[in-house]
C-alpha cells in the first residue's frame, strides 16, 4: 500500500503520465462536451464536443489533437464501452384523483418492476414522487415525498429488499405535462420508479 | 409465479431486519457496483474490500482493478462508469441532493481507463463534475467519453 501511494504521488507530482480523452456520441445520439481545464485557474484550455474527437493531454500547456480513425477507437475501447452499466429503466405509476391508491393500469405494472430488479445484478431502485402545481411548493415537496413513500412501502411489503430502495420527492419541479401554477394534472400526479 | 418466489425469499430478509427499516430512505452510499469481471478491490478507510455486484460505494472510495479486471458502476445521480483493467479510480468528492438534483462529483483516475456517461450532477452546473488525472483536469458537461491514462 505504501508503495502504491508513493507511486501515485510520483505520477501526480511529475505529471509524466499522458491522458487521452475521447468523446463518443451518446446512447440517444446526443453529444455534450468535455473541457480540458487549467488546473490552477479552472479556465477552458480545450473543448471536445464532436463524436470520436480525441485529444492527448500531456499537461496544462500541451494539449494535442489526435486523429484516430473511428474504427481504431471502436477497436480500442469496444470492451470498455460495453462494460458501462445499462441505463436505469423507468416505470411511471399514476394515482387515482384525491387518493393514494394507484390506478389499475399502474398496479398491473408492479410485477414488471420486480422482474426488472431480478434481471439486473446488483440492482437498486429509486422512487421519485411528483405533484401537479395545485398548492404551494413546500406542501408539494412533502406530498411528493409521501407519494414516493407509499410506493416504497408497497414494493417492500411485496418483497423488495428495503436496503436497495430509496424514496425521494421532487415536488412540482419536474412536471410531465408543463402547466401554469395551480393547475390540476393527472399526468403530473405520479411516481417514477427507476430500476438501476 | 416468479414474482411470488422472489417475494417469499425477500420477505424473509425483510422480516430479519429491524422494523424501522421499512419506509425510510436507507439505501445510502453514492452508487452501486453493477458488474465485475476478474479481480477488483475497493480501498476504504485503510480497509481492502472485495468488489461484487451490489456493493454500495461511499465517498472517498478508491477502486483498483487487476490485470483483466473490469467493473461497472451506476451512481445515485445516474452517472455510469466502466473501469478497465489495471485501473485506479478514486471518488474524492461526491454530493447529490436528489430533490434539487444539484451536486458535485470529482473522480481521480491515476492509472488505466474509464468510460463515463455523466448524470444529473454534470447537468446541475458547469463543471460540477470533474475528472482529474496526473496531467489533466477535465470539466464534464454532460456526455459520454473515455479517459485513458498512459
Amino acid at each position: 500500500m505504501k508503495q502504491a501511494a508513493l507511486f501515485t504521488l510520483l505520477l501526480l507530482s511529475t505529471g509524466c503520465a499522458r491522458t487521452n480523452v475521447t468523446v463518443f456520441s451518446g446512447e440517444n445520439g446526443d453529444i455534450g462536451s468535455v473541457a480540458v481545464l487549467d488546473p490552477k485557474s479552472g479556465a477552458d484550455i480545450a473543448i471536445l464536443n464532436h463524436p470520436n474527437q480525441q485529444v492527448r493531454v500531456n499537461n496544462a500547456h500541451s494539449v494535442v489533437a489526435k486523429s484516430s480513425s473511428v474504427k481504431a477507437l471502436n477497436t480500442r475501447y469496444a470492451s470498455l464501452l460495453a462494460d458501462i452499466p445499462e441505463p436505469p429503466k423507468l416505470f411511471v405509476l399514476y394515482f387515482r384523483e384525491g387518493s393514494t391508491g394507484l390506478i389499475d393500469q399502474s398496479s398491473a405494472l408492479v410485477p414488471e418492476v420486480f422482474e426488472e430488479v431480478r434481471r439486473r445484478p446488483g440492482a437498486d431502485v429509486q422512487i421519485v414522487g411528483h405533484t401537479d402545481t395545485v398548492g404551494d411548493g413546500t406542501a408539494n415537496d412533502e406530498l411528493s415525498r409521501q407519494r414516493a413513500a407509499i410506493v416504497q412501502t408497497l414494493l417492500v411489503s411485496m418483497g423488495l429488499k428495503p436496503d436497495i430502495v430509496r424514496a425521494t420527492g421532487r415536488g412540482e419541479r419536474d412536471p410531465l405535462e408543463p402547466t401554469g401554477d395551480d393547475v390540476a394534472s393527472v399526468f403530473n400526479r405520479r411516481v417514477e420508479v427507476f430500476v438501476k | 409465479m416468479q414474482v411470488k418466489i422472489i417475494s417469499a425469499a425477500a420477505l424473509a430478509v425483510v422480516l430479519a431486519l429491524p422494523a424501522h427499516g421499512a419506509g425510510l430512505s436507507i439505501a445510502g452510499g453514492i452508487g452501486r457496483v453493477k458488474s465485475v469481471t476478474g479481480t477488483a478491490m475497493v480501498y476504504r478507510a485503510g480497509q481492502k474490500l472485495p468488489v461484487y455486484p451490489g456493493l454500495v460505494l461511499e465517498k472517498g472510495d478508491s477502486l483498483a482493478t487487476s490485470k483483466g479486471g473490469r467493473v461497472g458502476i451506476t451512481f445515485s445521480d445516474n452517472s455510469r462508469f466502466a473501469a478497465g483493467p489495471n485501473s485506479r479510480i478514486s471518488i474524492t468528492d461526491y454530493s447529490f441532493d436528489d430533490t434539487s438534483h444539484v451536486g458535485t462529483f470529482t473522480a481521480v483516475v491515476t492509472k488505466g481507463a474509464v468510460a463515463i456517461v455523466s448524470g444529473y450532477i454534470a447537468k446541475s452546473a458547469v463543471d460540477a463534475m470533474k475528472v482529474r488525472t496526473p496531467g489533466a483536469l477535465l470539466g464534464v458537461r454532460g456526455t459520454y467519453f473515455v479517459v485513458d491514462v498512459k
